[in-house]
C-alpha cells in the first residue's frame, strides 16, 4: 500500500506545475519557462530551415519548406475565407507553437500546455482576435450587430457565447493534454521500457496534433464567422 | 472515499462523449462509403464533431482532477 | 496547474505575440515572399515565351506569305512562256499552211497556164493543120478519093500532134 501511495504521490507532484523562480516576488512557472523555450526552439528553426531561400533553383530543403508553409497557409486560408486569410500566419504560428507544446512530453519535459494559465492565454488571444477581426471587417457598428443577429431574442446567447468559446478552446486543449499526461505518466511509472512507446505515439503525437488541429481549426471558424 | 466517488461519478461524463464520437463517426463512415469524393471534406467535419463531444468527457476529467486536487 | 496566475498568463500572452510577430516576418514573410517572386517570375517567363512564340508564328506567316507569292509568281511567267509559245507555234503553223497553200495555188495557177499555153499552140498548131489541108485541098483536085486521103491525114497528124503532147 506503501509503494502505491508513493506512486500516486509522484504523479500527483508531475501534475502539479512549479515555480521555477520568482522575478520581483512573483514566481515564474514550468509552463512560461517551457513557452519561452518552444518560442525559441520554433523560431530558431524557422530561421534555419528559412535561410538562403533563392528563387531560382530551389534546393530540395527550400521546396520541402515552401510546399509545407503553402499547405499549411492553403488549409488555414481555407478555413479562414477570403476576408480573414490575412489572420492565417497567426494561426500557422499558433498550430506551430501547440504542436511542439503538445509533443514536449516525449522530450521529457512537461508541456506547457498541460498548465491552464498556457491554454488560457491562448484562448483569450483567440477571442480578443475575434473581436478584433469582427471590428475591423464589418465595423463598430456591424459588430455590436453582430450580437443581436439572426434576432434580438439571441442576445445574451450571443453574449454568452463570447465567454464560452475561448473557455471551451481553453478547456478542451487543457483536459486533453493533461489527460494524455497523466496516462504517460502513469504507464511511465509502471515501466520506462518500450512499454510507453505505443501509448506516448497514441497519447503525444495523435491526440496531440489532433487537439492542435481542433484548436487552430475553430479559431479560424470563429474569425471566419467574425468577419462574414 | 466519497471524494473519489465523486470523481468516478464526473467521468461518467465519458459516456456522453463515446456515444457521441460513435455516432459521428459512424455517419461519417456511411456518408465516405456513399461519397467516396467528399472523404476529406467529411474527414475534416468528423474530427471536428468528434472533439466537440469529446469536450465533454475532458470536462468531466478537469472536474474530477479538481474533485480530487481541491476535495481529497 | 489549474490556478490561473494572472503574471503568467500575461508572459505567455506577450511571448506568443513577440513569436508571431517574428514567425510572420521572419519565417512566413521570407517562404511566402519567395514563392511570390517565383510565381512573378514565372509569370513573366510565361509572358516572354508567348511573345517569342507569336514572333516565330509571325515569321512563319510571313514566309509562307512569300513562299505562296513566290509560287505563283513561277506559275504566272511559266503560264506566260507557255502561253507566248502557243500563240508563236499557232503562228508558225498559220504562216506554214498560208505558204503552203499559196505554193499550192501558184502550182496550180501554173499548171492551168501551161495547160492554156499548150492547148493555145495546139490549137495554133491544129489551125496551122487545117490551113496546110486547106491549102492542099485548093492546089491539089478535088475529088471524093482526095477528100478522104485529106481527112485521113489530118486525122493522122492531128493524132500525133495529140500524142506528142500526150507522151
Amino acid at each position: 500500500m506503501k509503494k502505491v501511495d508513493a506512486y500516486i504521490e509522484t504523479i500527483k507532484e508531475e501534475m502539479n506545475c512549479h515555480t521555477v523562480f520568482t522575478l520581483g516576488g512573483v514566481g515564474i512557472k514550468e509552463s512560461v519557462v517551457a513557452t519561452l523555450i518552444i518560442s525559441i526552439v520554433v523560431f530558431l528553426i524557422g530561421l534555419i530551415v528559412t535561410s538562403r531561400l533563392r528563387v531560382e533553383n530551389p534546393s530540395r530543403r527550400q521546396l520541402a519548406v515552401e510546399s509545407f508553409v503553402l499547405w499549411l497557409e492553403g488549409f488555414y486560408a481555407n478555413t479562414l475565407g477570403e476576408k480573414g486569410r490575412r489572420y492565417a500566419p497567426y494561426m500557422m504560428t499558433i498550430a506551430c507553437y501547440v504542436a511542439i507544446a503538445n509533443v514536449f512530453d516525449i522530450f521529457g519535459m512537461k508541456p506547457p500546455t498541460k498548465d491552464m494559465n498556457c491554454t488560457a492565454a491562448l484562448a483569450l488571444m483567440t477571442i480578443v482576435l475575434v473581436q478584433y477581426a469582427g471590428i475591423r471587417a464589418r465595423g463598430v457598428k456591424g459588430w455590436l450587430h453582430s450580437f443581436v443577429e439572426p434576432m434580438p431574442v439571441m442576445l445574451p446567447m450571443n453574449i454568452l457565447e463570447l465567454f464560452i468559446k475561448p473557455v471551451s478552446l481553453c478547456m478542451r486543449l487543457f483536459g486533453n493534454v493533461l489527460g494524455a499526461f497523466v496516462v504517460m505518466s502513469l504507464v511511465q511509472g509502471l515501466t520506462k521500457f518500450i512499454l510507453p512507446v505505443p501509448f506516448a505515439l497514441y497519447f503525444d503525437f495523435f491526440d496531440g496534433l489532433i487537439q492542435v488541429y481542433v484548436f487552430t481549426f475553430l479559431s479560424s471558424m470563429y474569425i471566419s464567422e467574425a468577419v462574414e | 472515499m466519497l471524494t473519489a466517488i465523486g470523481a468516478g461519478i464526473a467521468v461518467f461524463s465519458g459516456i456522453g462523449a463515446g456515444i457521441g464520437i460513435a455516432g459521428a463517426t459512424g455517419k461519417a463512415v456511411e456518408s465516405i462509403a456513399r461519397q467516396p469524393e467528399a472523404a476529406g471534406e467529411i474527414r475534416s467535419t468528423m474530427l471536428i464533431g468528434a472533439a466537440l463531444s469529446e469536450a465533454t468527457a475532458v470536462y468531466g476529467f478537469v472536474i474530477g482532477v479538481l474533485i480530487i486536487f481541491f476535495l481529497g | 496547474m489549474l490556478s490561473l496566475d494572472p503574471f503568467n498568463l500575461v508572459c505567455i500572452i506577450v511571448n506568443l505575440i513577440v513569436l508571431y510577430i517574428l514567425m510572420k516576418k521572419f519565417v512566413f514573410g521570407r517562404v511566402l515572399n519567395v514563392i511570390e517572386a517565383r510565381q512573378q517570375m514565372i509569370n513573366e517567363e510565361k509572358a516572354g515565351a508567348k511573345a517569342v512564340r507569336e514572333e516565330a508564328d509571325r515569321l512563319k506567316k510571313e514566309y509562307e506569305e512569300n513562299l505562296r507569292q513566290a509560287d505563283e509568281t513561277s506559275n504566272r511567267i511559266v503560264q506566260e512562256a507557255r502561253n507566248r509559245a502557243q500563240g508563236e507555234y499557232s503562228r508558225i503553223l498559220d504562216r506554214a499552211a498560208a505558204d503552203a497553200e499559196a505554193m499550192k495555188a501558184s502550182a496550180q495557177k501554173s499548171i492551168a497556164m501551161e495547160r492554156e499555153k499548150t492547148m493555145d499552140e495546139l490549137h495554133a498548131q491544129i489551125m496551122d493543120l487545117a490551113v496546110e489541108a486547106a491549102g492542099k485541098i485548093m492546089s491539089e483536085k478535088a475529088g471524093p478519093e482526095n477528100d478522104s486521103i485529106l481527112y485521113d491525114a489530118f486525122i493522122k497528124e492531128a493524132g500525133d500532134v495529140d500524142g506528142a503532147k500526150d507522151e
